[in-house]
């Protein structure tokens, strides 16, 4: 036998093992799919009703509920890893409705105490509102490009953000979201300018790319934070 | 597993994940293992790796290597736990699986040696991936999965210089 056969077989799990872990794989499945049907039972009564009246009242022109609207929660408690704490932080559910075929629709739960989320023609910008003006920049930027591919999408961003920031790394991610990270960092000082772009498919021949941006010192504050929004991100078929 | 597998368990096909788990598993466990040495916790890993997978499968690109992205859910599952504790974890709570006896001093090589040197040496030799793909798992540049190698090849050999068949 190859030794390293035996390093291998020595690391295989048992079956009962295996099995053991599945089981609760499954349980964990079941569970959140239960919880999402139990919320979603009072959700889409509220959103009949209010589609209903809305259908009677509301004024032409003027938007119904959204589908997204009434898959998620308007609020929920996000768990924010925030310099060494987790701070437990009631977030605000932002309508990523983009209304075009092309366009995959989608979720995110982000903290209204410290940002604002707006909507713009061609993306959506969460920012820091009365942010001083000698503070270097806060925001995140989520849009969508159709027909195109993840590769091409990488090239053209990476190009983008290396003459702003020189050096650019490329990694593939899981964690917020499964994506290809770009970073990059305009210098070692304080108030230095720190990028990070997600680049991951739409599901529909095209891509999002979120795009973050802080400061050195910001990593551990608005970094986090921003990671912990991202952790939220859904696409919504 | 072939492509349309891939589109059925995206769609959330219950079967279709339960065979990609059937693929893919002992490949996770022997990864979770190899970097945590504690069952429990590789175990804790590994399930909630497949869990981010299922909840995350409509982002899935068929164009990659969706067991490459297992692997590397997998790692960073790892690595938060060891990050969480901050702290190796005891090995008391670890037993492997009998092997040949012949080969006892490579695994207790292997199994001491330090979690960055470990890591490289188990998913080149045990699990045949090159030093490319471990660069991309790791999230480490390739100059220095070669030398995190070439450390562990040397105290592997200095560990079992008295064994016949050596390091290749």
């Amino acid at each position: 036998m190859n030794m390293w056969n035996d390093v291998k077989n020595r690391l295989n799990p048992s079956n009962q093992r295996k099995e053991k872990v599945w089981q609760a794989i499954e349980q964990e499945i079941k569970r959140e799919e239960r919880r999402k049907k139990v919320r979603l039972i009072p959700l889409i009564a509220a959103a009949v009703i209010f589609i209903l009246a809305a259908g009677a009242f509301t004024p032409p022109g003027q938007a119904a509920i959204s589908k997204i609207q009434s898959l998620f929660e308007p609020e929920k408690k996000v768990d924010f890893e925030v310099e060494g704490d987790t701070e437990q932080i009631e977030s605000k559910l932002h309508d990523g409705t983009q209304g075009e075929a092309e366009l995959a629709d989608y979720a995110i739960y982000y903290d209204e105490s410290r940002y604002t989320f707006e909507k713009h023609t061609n993306y959506d910008m969460l920012t820091v509102p009365d942010l001083p003006q000698t503070y270097p920049d806060v925001w995140m930027k989520i849009y969508q490009l159709k027909d195109t591919s993840v590769e091409k999408a990488i090239q053209e961003k990476t190009a983008e953000m290396e003459e702003v920031f020189g050096n650019v790394t490329t990694e593939e991610v899981t964690s917020p979201l499964q994506a290809t990270k770009l970073h990059g960092i305009a210098g070692s000082s304080a108030d230095s300018p720190v990028g990070d772009a997600y680049i991951f498919s739409n599901g529909k021949d095209g891509v999002f790319i979120i795009e973050t941006r802080y400061f050195l010192e910001a990593a551990e504050g608005h970094g986090a934070r921003f990671h912990a929004m991202l952790e939220t991100f859904t696409i919504v078929e | 597993m072939h492509k349309g597998m891939i589109r059925k368990l995206k769609k959330g096909d219950r079967d279709a994940f339960r065979m990609f788990y059937e693929e893919t598993s002992d490949r996770a466990f022997r990864i979770a293992r190899s970097i945590l040495q504690n069952d429990s916790l590789a175990d804790d890993a590994v399930q909630e790796s497949y869990i981010r997978v299922y909840r995350f499968r409509r982002t899935i690109d068929d164009t990659k290597s969706l067991e490459a992205w297992l692997n590397r859910i997998v790692i960073n599952e790892c690595y938060r736990l060891l990050e969480r504790k901050k702290r190796e974890f005891p090995t008391e709570h670890f037993q492997i699986q009998s092997g040949d006896a012949d080969y006892k001093d490579l695994w207790e090589a292997v199994a001491n040696l330090d979690e960055i040197h470990r890591t490289p040496i188990i998913l080149k030799y045990v699990e045949g991936y090159t030093i490319q793909e471990i660069s991309r798992m790791l999230a480490v540049n390739e100059n220095t999965i070669k030398t995190r190698l070439a450390t562990g090849r040397r105290y592997l050999r200095r560990f079992l210089e008295h064994n016949e068949e050596g390091i290749q």
